[in-house]
């Protein structure tokens, strides 16, 4: 294998495809291998399979109220021995090792993640199983890797693969498992590290739709979602800034149980049990609290709640995923959010169908809204919201709604705590990670140290035949202008010039004065790389010249690239 | 098999539909540039009490190129964050203003123009499309005779601006 892929290594884009795709049909598998390994202990604990909110319905309350200890029990040891990577919710490590880590996951942890996972989920815990299944994908991407000794950047891509065919297998949406990987993950839209990635996550979906067949998740009525009038669009605003508040609230609850649980004075080996008990409690009163909370979902779609009890689930699975994932069981994010979002949309759905009965839809509607506000809201990855939930329900009228209330969710989300449920973790540990990399790392870098000094400057007199032979002998796109006394006055680019390059048009009417553009946005050599790279998203050009600011003379010019290379260098010296 | 010739781009099309026209009276190029300024901001180039640092901007760029290209034509420009959109004058001189062009030529046409900072492309095209008009003599030639604006846009209108590719 090692050798197979060492002689393929050649073709940097081929091969990246090839792995994507044997990426994703392996998390694909490892998706249907978790599923069973859930329902087997399932079957093993209530003697038949099914949706633990029902089976715990029908079972002993002490049953019910045991089984997520007895869970605890055995993930504890597994965490604690063999991965502490593999506690909570899994995403967080992975934007860590793609961030820090040159993209290395330990295949151990994928191991454990999908064990203590399984074993969490199946007794009952309250988390989604997204979360072990990006991980596995993350994992095998980064094992393969490594395997073929890349370098960091191909590595990144085959882990973001992984956790794309995480996404597509768990909820049978290719697609939103695309923008997930790149807006959660990499930030990077480039074509080289989406063919991958899109390659890796159609893959994972196949093999879910090969096996369990092609029906959406979710039954909803299709064509009735849907925006019911324009009077509903405030509505939905509304919608999107209760979803962003509940998303905010399960953020900080979750690491507020872990904090409070962590500061319990009792065995390691036990706080996972000790939370499954509590969880065991709520479930005893709300068994839908349990586990994944599809079946929930559904009945919120159905309208079959009422106000008080989806009040109640709301909060009960607010608590009980936090404490699940906070006392150290193992599992995703994702599934619980959607769960909540539901139970808040219907509610939303049940005082706004009182208050405007002629204007607002169906409960259910605001209940599939919801459902992708809040994941929105707690993820800060809007596109992967609005997808997912397009295709879990299949049914295109409830985009508007959809678009609406995600981006708001995502706006007041952000506005109300900066980081998301996934860089919260980190931030915590004092790595902060933006755009796939960590600021810290970033913002201990300068641009002099980064920059290169051979910058090629024009001054304003120079004539159009002076500045076409610089612009065509140089391998810049930018070149800085200075004035008679050298003060930089603008930029000359090679896009704003190529139109003229050919033809005689301005030879003898255009200085370089004439053919600068303003200055736009200029570094300072003392900058640090994190207020470069701002400075590069804001910037159309893939260069950026730097000034003395006492000075205004030119010092150099940053290129993109240079600023990763210097970051990358940090990032491999680090760790 | 081919397609009807594209017709060539006039000095007409290249120029704003609102182009100004200003026999100047003045005998500097200082004072032939403050002149079709004020005429231009009157039009509502630019707020007038930016006249003054337009007018700097016009004289400091001289410095730096004189903008005299020949043949009798200059083409006196700037770039400024008080322009929202380009804006361009035309001034005629029966004696000719001397704009330091090489040929030593006095200038009997003057077309000059302010634009926005972000309309490099929009300035340069222009900027390329008079340096071929200029370098026919008889182009200046036809313009020189035109008394008023409606004559100037109608001899505007027979001269092919389009650059010879090298």
């Amino acid at each position: 294998m090692r050798r197979f892929l060492r002689r393929v290594a050649g073709h940097e884009p081929t091969v990246l495809l090839v792995l994507g795709l044997l990426v994703g049909l392996v998390t694909g598998y490892g998706a249907i291998i978790c599923r069973l390994g859930i329902d087997a202990i399932r079957t093993l604990a209530f003697g038949r399979t099914g949706d633990i909110a029902v089976l715990a319905q029908h079972a002993a309350p002490l049953l019910v109220l045991l089984l997520p200890a007895i869970g605890g029990l055995v993930v504890a040891p597994i965490v604690l021995l063999f991965a502490p990577e593999a506690k909570g919710h899994g995403v967080p490590e992975v934007m860590d090792a793609i961030a820090r880590h040159g993209a290395r996951i330990r295949p151990r942890v994928a191991i454990s993640k999908a064990i203590a996972s399984v074993v969490t989920l199946g007794t009952g815990g309250s988390a989604g199983w997204e979360g072990p299944i990006i991980q596995i994908g993350a994992g095998f991407g980064s094992s393969l890797g490594q395997m073929s000794r890349m370098s960091r950047r191909p590595m990144r891509v085959l882990v973001a693969c992984g956790a794309a065919a995480g996404i597509a297998a768990t909820f049978n949406a290719p697609i939103a498992g695309v923008l997930f990987a790149l807006e959660v993950l990499l930030g990077d839209l480039a074509l080289v590290t989406f063919s991958p990635v899109v390659v890796a996550s159609v893959a994972g979906a196949a093999v879910t739709f090969v096996h369990s067949g092609s029906n959406a998740v979710f039954d909803i009525p299709v064509g009735k979602f849907r925006l019911a009038s324009a009077w509903e669009i405030p509505l939905y605003v509304v919608l999107g800034v209760a979803s962003a508040c509940g998303a905010v609230l399960f953020t900080r609850l979750l690491y507020f149980f872990e904090d409070i649980l962590e500061g319990v004075k009792m065995p390691r080996l036990m706080l996972p049990a000790l939370g499954g008990l509590a969880v065991g409690a709520i479930g005893i009163a709300m068994p839908e609290v349990l586990g994944i909370g599809y079946d929930a979902i559904s009945r919120a779609f159905r309208g079959e709640f009422g106000l008080a009890m989806l009040c109640g689930l709301f909060f009960a699975k607010l608590a009980a995923t936090s404490l699940t994932l906070g006392s150290g069981g193992s599992g995703g994010i994702f599934a619980p959010s959607l769960m909540m979002g539901a139970v808040l949309g219907a509610g939303f759905g049940e005082v706004v169908g009182k208050l405007f009965p002629g204007v607002a839809a169906l409960p259910g509607v605001y209940a599939v809204v919801g459902m992708a506000a809040l994941v929105a809201g707690t993820t800060h990855a809007p596109i992967a919201a609005i997808l997912i939930l397009f295709e879990m329900t299949r049914d295109f009228h409830i985009i508007i709604p959809l678009m609406i209330s995600c981006i708001v969710a995502t706006y007041v989300a952000r506005g109300l705590l900066k980081d998301s449920i996934y860089t919260l973790k980190l931030s915590r540990r004092g790595v902060r990670l933006r755009g796939g990399r960590d600021e810290a790392v970033l913002q201990s870098l300068t641009v002099r140290e980064a920059m290169h000094a051979d910058a090629i400057v024009l001054v304003e007199s120079m004539s159009f035949g002076e500045v076409r032979m610089q612009a065509l002998q140089s391998r810049h796109h930018v070149f800085p202008v200075v004035d008679a006394e050298g003060r930089f006055s603008g930029v000359v680019t090679l896009a704003a010039l190529r139109p003229f390059l050919v033809e005689e048009g301005l030879h003898g009417v255009a200085v370089a004065r004439d053919l600068a553009e303003p200055p736009g946005q200029v570094l300072s050599p003392d900058d640090d790389l994190e207020v470069a790279r701002k400075a590069f998203v804001r910037s159309p050009y893939e260069e950026l010249p730097v000034v003395d600011p006492s000075t205004r003379r030119v010092v150099g010019l940053l290129r993109e690239h240079e600023l990763y290379a210097a970051y990358n260098n940090a990032v491999a010296r680090a760790y | 098999m081919s397609g009807p010739r594209k017709k060539e781009k006039s000095l007409k099309d290249l120029l704003p539909a609102d182009v100004l026209f200003q026999p100047l009276k003045a005998t500097t190029k200082e004072s032939a540039i403050g002149e079709l300024l004020n005429a231009l901001v009157i039009q509502g180039a630019a707020d007038l009490a930016r006249e003054g640092a337009l007018l700097e901007a016009f004289l400091e760029r001289e410095k730096v190129a004189s903008t005299g290209i020949g043949n009798g034509l200059a083409i006196p420009h700037i770039k400024s964050k008080f322009a929202d959109k380009m804006t361009v004058g035309v001034g005629t001189s029966e004696v000719g203003i001397d704009f330091g062009a090489h040929d030593g030529e006095p200038a009997r046409i003057i077309i000059m123009w302010i634009c926005a900072p972000a309309e490099t492309q929009a300035h340069l095209a222009l900027m390329r499309g008079l340096a071929a008009m200029g370098r026919e003599a008889k182009n200046i030639g036809a313009l020189t005779k035109a008394r008023d604006r409606r004559a100037f846009l109608a001899a505007a209108e027979a001269i092919s601006v389009e650059p010879k590719t090298k």
